[in-house]
């Protein structure tokens, strides 16, 4: 094998007179580079990096010398090296040269495995036919497509232009108002201050009254559990009340008084401040549990009699509703505050006057700062070098794949749906264009979508492919809630009869 | 995968207290809460048996004694196996209501008995000396105790030394009669287990003389070398489970048990096997001095007063016989020899199966598995096999296919594998419950599946839902499965497809401690308790012979198993199971190998990333970096996780992972030769430190630096923002090793060093006097590269010498059995003080490979050669090209063109 091969490259570099003028043929090398392989007056190559100077025999010899592998291009001796098959007929290609001589037909026309056993037929006619019509098929599209996003162009400028001009006379009109609104602010907040403080001063009177007028139902309420009138209240009077049966068993004991009542006994002061709010809701509530348990038994009653007559039941609730605690409605009654006298409504007519007018221009200011928003969003959002984007802005394209209905939303949010539903789930909105700087329009991100049980929040990359419609065309799930669209428009679409074909390295 | 995710959902649905966390812990049992652990752990007084003198009798290779205490009376047989190995069994006498488990298929072959070279049965203790002298066994009668020495007269190990031996035989409930607690049944968690035959458990002590330290008992995410459970936590438990994200440092059961111990001190070492395949537990403790009533016995035999160390196990099991095989070295390579001869080795793997394997819950159709195949030749990173999760099944069922998603099986299979790569499919042993499912129907009709007591088919819940489990014990069982296999029977299948056992503890998402109640039945009236262990090894034994039915015999099978048992290493790679991408896990999973590997498991490694989670970009990184150094490399992913294929992440990272894949791919034919001489030797290819520097007890510890052969030692790093490790680099007994670095090839001075590791390097020596075989055209995949020519990596011992050998073959067939392979030996020799000649030699084998040697690394050379030239068999005398490197003074001979299947001799003058 290694025999062959030095046969075929030694009259290569030996018999030839180095200084004429054709250029002698290097395995694995296009001729448009075979003027670097060329035997020096010495015949020796030197590695295109300058890294080493070796004998031109050893130029494709089957062992790595050059660090950057350009010793070996027809072989797989280096890592690092590329082989060129020219595939006459169908398009020249380079090839890591790891896969020459390796059993697998990787060039059209087999010039890869000129060693390995195998025969690799060439079949690059028959490829570059195939290939000349499916390119003539694609730049078809393309054309038709670039015909169609050069009017997506002109509709996304003319959206633009349109925001743009509409943004000034906007901001125009927002500075015209600015003064009259700053004015009526100003007025307000004066207003309202007055409006407060005499609305404080009324409060802060009342509030005094109110803790007198509490402290004496304190007083009142202690001198009745005060039983023997020693001015203390102990545990052993507390049990005569029976609202403090927590447990229902007929009997206040020790351990039930025991919270309300923590010290051996309680003077007023105390009672007043550590007692009387707690032992007024233990009685409301069990005043309240007994008027439910009434309710019950008589509802019992009426069960075991006939049938319920409405108008009865109307009835007992209205007597309900009736029957409130004295003590309570009393103390409804003390801790409602008295209106505001008339000077203090007459403060409050004038600040809601105030408040009024300017709400109603502020309100035109926002509505104003909303759309210069808008118009400042869309002016700076990317639609790409021509804004032919901004032609899918709020539009949506859908795609049905088995029982679910994907949405893509450009610039929206995505969504997945099952067929029919209202509604769905979210993929995510849109983040930034992904291409790389390369291709930067070639892809979507979109993030922050809902959240998967036991995973991520559900996210979309998009990948743009030319097209000559705007079409979902494919929708998968690579990994658990991260999708992947394939979206293809003729905003991807470039001329064709531009293009640069790069065919070689 | 574990019953973690899918079939947790409707749980959740259904009760909402149940969230997802870290491993379960109640789920499993605690030694307190399996009744036979506790009450053998409880002992504290030796039980009081003696040797009953004149019921001794002998022949040949057998010595039996009756044993008895206040309790029963149980038989001891002492049996002498070749290769100095011996067997101490304690039964229950003929009388027995029923006979004991042993677990058979778990040997290669039965063992070779030899007969005993002298028997001496005295007064107070019976001399039994084996077959050539290699092993001793003296047993006192009372208190009774059995003393193994080595062919150097060495007390090596005792059994029963601290009184613990206990055998419950097997009862027939007897009315009005009392039992203990947990006798006839246990309760736990909900599940009831009926015990048939009464409590029947087993166990003894196992006390290793002289030795502090000892390995062994996979499978734990534990430390390599045992700790001393006593006193500090739950005896190490050995009961295949399927655990949901396991935690590490803790001596919970896993999938795989192998009740196989290893003890070692400098330049000795000693095994012991506990043939036993039901639940056991084992307690171990290190100690130095010797206790209670046997001390004396103890000072008699060993003769050396009171600070002898001792490494102690107490072996538990909740049925089955005391069977201990006794591996007596006396060097640890003689202990894994002598191990493999009783259960056997890993057949040579086919070579795809070392090189990289891709694998994800789930490639989810026939596009993604073409862009995956696709997209490792577009970032020039070699692959060999690409892996189809359950999910590729029609609901689960196996040896089907979703028609959705791969309705071309067949075409998509020839795709990858056109490119010399290889696809492997899961199959797992439950069988979905749907009498429209063929292996169902079938499985059902012929009456295969494992039973509950009442005869009618087992029943749990897995992957499909309601399942049944084949049952392996069953002759028609296992020939119904190996037919399953065949190309035409199972579609999409060719001899490109190879299998993934899962699940095969096994795994039932509805049963105690998620496998199968322990009292269902197996062919032959075999409870599951019996077995368990091995039910898993079973399984993959009987996929085995499918494989090979399905080419007649003529190419190598694959599989990969969860679960596992002594012996499973002769039909599976076994895989460390559901690990999570932390750190911790990436740390763990060397000591884990290293476990397998010495209990004779070699074809081992983790799932590179962690299954579990979303390893960040250094962490994978150094995932691939480790994984490229241990024997299974393969890469695998949770459903709910990212992807995670190489080019996803950033330049770095993918530059980080295609090095680790070509230093992998450019060291397969070394890796390749260790599994050949593993197959013939027991000696794993990942081996810890002290195998190969044996007198060396500062490695006695060592879990995060491993050899692999002789020649390499890699010391990944697997700590979180780290850039800078400790190495220790052993220098032998004489200290006069050398090492150097793998990738400049300079050579490394001092024993204990600092290395710098920035994120893209691996601290990795090749050690001095070896020669390490390598490829350096790294193609798509492993088959691709078969012919190629090799790189040979000479480095220098501190005489100027050194040596290595290579194997090949076709590396897929078995054609190797009939001499078609080649094996040839490199040796460098320093001949004078100005001569040096490198000698390659075919030494066995006819196949006519193609590889020659197309350059030669000498490493450690002093100074530049005057000339290098090559005799080839009879050519005349041919000058080589050279060049030296003065700093790293490495030499690089250029182009030896030798092939090695003939011989060459490369003369070297300086």
């Amino acid at each position: 094998m290694l025999l062959e091969l030095l046969v075929l490259l030694v009259p290569a570099a030996l018999g030839e007179d180095v200084t004429q003028r054709q250029l002698k043929p290097v395995k694995g090398v296009p001729h448009s580079r075979l003027h670097l392989y060329q035997p020096s007056t010495t015949d020796t190559f030197r590695c295109l990096d300058g890294s080493q100077t070796i004998l031109y025999s050893q130029l494709n010899d089957d062992y790595c010398d050059c660090k950057d592998g350009s010793d070996e291009p027809g072989t797989s001796a280096c890592g690092n090296a590329f082989f060129y098959c020219s595939n006459v007929g169908h398009k020249g290609n380079f090839i890591p040269t790891n896969r020459v001589n390796d059993k697998l037909c990787d060039c059209c026309d087999g010039s890869d495995e000129y060693d390995s056993g195998v025969d690799c037929p060439n079949i690059c006619d028959e490829l570059g036919r195939a290939a000349r019509i499916e390119r003539e098929k694609i730049a078809n599209v393309a054309r038709k497509g670039f015909q169609k996003r050069q009017e997506l162009a002109k509709e996304g400028q003319a959206l633009r232009d349109a925001k743009l001009k509409d943004v000034e006379p906007l901001r125009q009109e927002r500075a015209n108002i600015e003064p009259e609104r700053a004015r009526l602010e100003t007025e307000k907040k004066a207003v309202e201050e007055v409006e407060k403080k005499l609305q404080d001063e009324h409060r802060n009177q009342w509030e005094a009254v109110r803790i007198e007028k509490k402290k004496l139902r304190a007083q009142d309420w202690f001198d009745e559990l005060d039983l023997d009138k020693s001015g203390k209240i102990d545990r052993e009077e507390l049990r005569q009340n029976l609202f403090l049966d927590n447990d229902h068993d007929g009997f206040v004991s020790e351990d039930e008084v025991k919270s309300y009542l923590t010290i051996d006994e309680a003077d007023f002061e105390h009672f007043q401040s550590s007692m009387y709010d707690r032992l007024k809701e233990a009685r409301h509530q069990h005043r309240e549990e007994m008027k439910y348990k009434e309710e019950q038994e008589k509802e019992k009653a009426k069960a075991l009699e006939n049938a319920p007559d409405d108008d009865d039941l109307l009835a007992d609730e209205d007597r309900h509703e009736e029957e409130e605690d004295p003590e309570d409605v009393r103390a409804q009654e003390d801790d409602k505050m008295p209106d505001y006298p008339p000077e203090v409504n007459e403060a409050s007519e004038k600040a809601r006057e105030a408040r009024r007018l300017f709400d109603e221009v502020n309100e035109k200011v926002q509505d104003l700062d909303a759309k210069i928003r808008e118009a400042e969003d869309f002016a700076n959002s990317d639609y790409g070098e021509d804004y032919a984007w901004a032609a899918l802005k709020d539009k949506c394209f859908d795609r049905n794949v088995q029982q679910y209905t994907y949405q893509f939303c450009p610039f929206g949010q995505n969504t997945q749906k099952d067929v029919g539903a209202y509604g769905g789930t979210s993929l995510g909105n849109f983040k930034n264009w992904s291409g790389g700087e390369t291709n930067k329009y070639s892809k979507m991100h979109f993030g922050d979508g809902q959240q998967c049980w036991n995973g991520p929040k559900r996210s979309t990359d998009i990948s743009i492919e030319c097209g000559e419609e705007n079409e979902l065309v494919e929708v998968t799930e690579p990994a658990k809630c991260e999708y992947l669209f394939t979206f293809r428009t003729p905003l991807a679409c470039t001329d064709p009869d531009k293009e640069v074909v790069h065919d070689e390295f | 995968m574990t019953a973690g995710s899918s079939w947790i959902v409707p749980l959740i649905l259904l009760a909402a207290p149940l969230a997802v966390e870290m491993v379960k812990r109640e789920e499993f049992k605690t030694c307190d809460q399996s009744a036979f652990c506790k009450q053998h752990r409880a002992i504290s007084e030796p039980t009081g048996y003696e040797l009953l003198a004149d019921s001794i009798a002998h022949s040949g290779a057998e010595w039996s004694a009756n044993l008895q205490n206040s309790q029963n009376t149980l038989k001891l047989k002492v049996i002498g196996l070749a290769d100095s190995t011996v067997r101490v069994q304690i039964d229950e006498p003929e009388t027995a209501i029923r006979k004991r488990y042993v677990p058979n298929p778990a040997f290669v072959a039965l063992p070779e008995e030899l007969a005993f070279e002298s028997v001496e049965n005295g007064a107070q203790e019976a001399k039994i000396v084996g077959g050539n002298k290699k092993v001793k066994v003296v047993v006192s009668y009372k208190p009774f105790i059995v003393n193994i020495f080595n062919k150097l007269d060495e007390l090596v190990a005792q059994v029963n030394r601290d009184g613990k031996l206990k055998v419950e035989e097997f009862r027939t409930k007897e009315e009005g009669k009392e039992y203990p607690d947990g006798f006839w049944e246990e309760r736990f968690k909900g599940f009831t287990d009926h015990k048939q035959h009464g409590s029947s458990s087993v166990g003894v002590d196992i006390s290793f003389v002289n030795f502090k330290t000892a390995y062994g008992l996979p499978e734990h995410a534990d430390a390599f070398a045992l700790r001393n459970t006593v006193g500090n936590t739950d005896p190490y438990r050995l009961y295949n489970l399927d655990v949901f994200e396991y935690e590490l440092n803790n001596p919970m059961a896993l999938y795989v048990s192998i009740p196989y111990i290893l003890a070692h001190r400098a330049g000795r070492s000693v095994g012991a096997l506990w043939f036993n395949a039901a639940e056991t537990w084992v307690d171990t403790q290190s100690s130095v001095t010797s206790k209670g009533l046997f001390g004396k016995m103890f000072d008699k035999v060993v003769g050396a007063g009171d600070n002898v160390p001792h490494f102690d196990a107490h072996f538990m099991s909740e049925s089955g016989l005391v069977d201990i095989f006794f591996f007596v070295g006396p060097t640890v390579k003689d202990v894994q020899r002598q191990n493999a001869k009783l259960t056997g080795t890993t057949p040579l793997p086919p070579l795809f199966s070392i090189g990289y394997h891709q694998c994800r819950w789930n490639y989810n159709d026939e596009q993604d598995v073409a862009a995956v195949n696709k997209g490792f030749d577009d970032h020039d990173m070699p692959m060999d096999v690409i892996w189809l999760d359950i999910e590729h099944t029609d609901g689960k069922k196996y040896f089907t296919w979703d028609k959705h998603k791969f309705p071309t099986p067949n075409d998509m299979v020839d795709k990858v594998a056109a490119k010399g790569r290889k696809m492997v499919t899961i199959v797992d042993p439950h069988i979905k419950k749907d009498d429209g499912y063929y292996v169902y129907k079938d499985a059902k009709d012929k009456g295969l599946f494992v039973k509950r007591t009442d005869g009618s088919d087992f029943e749990g819940h897995c992957w499909p839902g309601a399942s049944e489990y084949l049952d392996f014990w069953h002759p028609d069982t296992r020939s119904y499965w190996k037919d399953q296999f065949s190309f035409d029977r199972y579609t999409g299948s060719s001899s490109n497809l190879h299998i993934w056992n899962d699940m095969n503890e096994p795994s039932v998402f509805s049963g105690p401690e998620i496998t199968m109640d322990k009292e269902s039945i197996h062919y032959g009236g075999i409870e599951h308790r019996e077995v368990h262990n091995m039910y898993g090894m079973m399984y993959t034994s009987a996929t085995f012979d499918g494989l090979m039915a399905r080419t007649g015999g003529k190419e190598r099978p694959f599989i990969l198993s969860r679960a596992g048992f002594i012996g499973t290493q002769r039909t599976a790679a076994i895989w460390t199971g559901d690990n999570t991408a932390d750190w911790g896990h990436l740390e763990i999973a060397a000591p884990m190998t290293l476990s397998l590997s010495i209990a004779g498991v070699p074809f081992v490694g983790a799932d590179v990333g962690g299954f579990f989670g979303n390893p960040d970009e250094q962490l994978l990184s150094r995932w691939y970096q480790t994984g490229a150094f241990q024997p299974f490399f393969r890469a695998h992913a949770h459903i709910d996780t990212r992807r995670r294929e190489p080019w996803l992440f950033s330049e770095q990272t993918q530059g980080i992972i295609r090095e680790a894949l070509r230093t992998r791919y450019a060291l397969l034919p070394y890796w390749y030769t260790l599994f050949q001489q593993h197959s013939e030797t027991g000696v794993p290819p990942m081996r810890p430190l002290f195998y190969e520097f044996e007198n060396d007890d500062s490695l006695l510890e060592e879990q995060k630096q491993w050899m692999v052969g002789n020649g390499i030692l890699a010391r990944p790093v697997v700590e979180k923002d780290t850039f800078n490790v400790q190495v220790k680099l052993p220098r032998g007994e004489h200290k006069n090793e050398r090492w150097y670095e793998w990738v400049s090839g300079a050579e490394v001075r001092g024993e204990s060093i600092y290395v710098d590791a920035p994120i893209t390097f691996t601290p990795v020596y090749q050690r001095g006097g070896t020669i390490i075989p390598t490829w350096q055209r790294i193609r798509r995949s492993a088959t691709l590269m078969r012919d190629d020519p090799f790189t040979l990596f000479v480095a220098l011992d501190s005489e100027g010498n050194s040596k290595g050998e290579i194997y090949m073959d076709d590396g897929q067939t078995h054609d190797y059995q009939s001499g078609q392979f080649v094996k040839a030996s490199f040796t460098y020799k320093k001949e004078t003080s100005t001569t040096a000649v490198l000698e390659g030699e075919h030494v066995e084998g006819k196949f006519a490979a193609k590889n020659w040697v197309e350059r030669v690394v000498v490493r450690g050379v002093e100074s530049s050669p005057k000339k290098v030239e090559i005799t080839r068999v009879s050519d005349p005398v041919q000058p080589l090209e050279f060049s030296y490197d003065r700093d790293s003074k490495v030499l690089v001979i250029r182009k030896p063109e030798a092939l090695i299947t003939s011989s060459f001799k490369i003369h070297i003058e300086f």
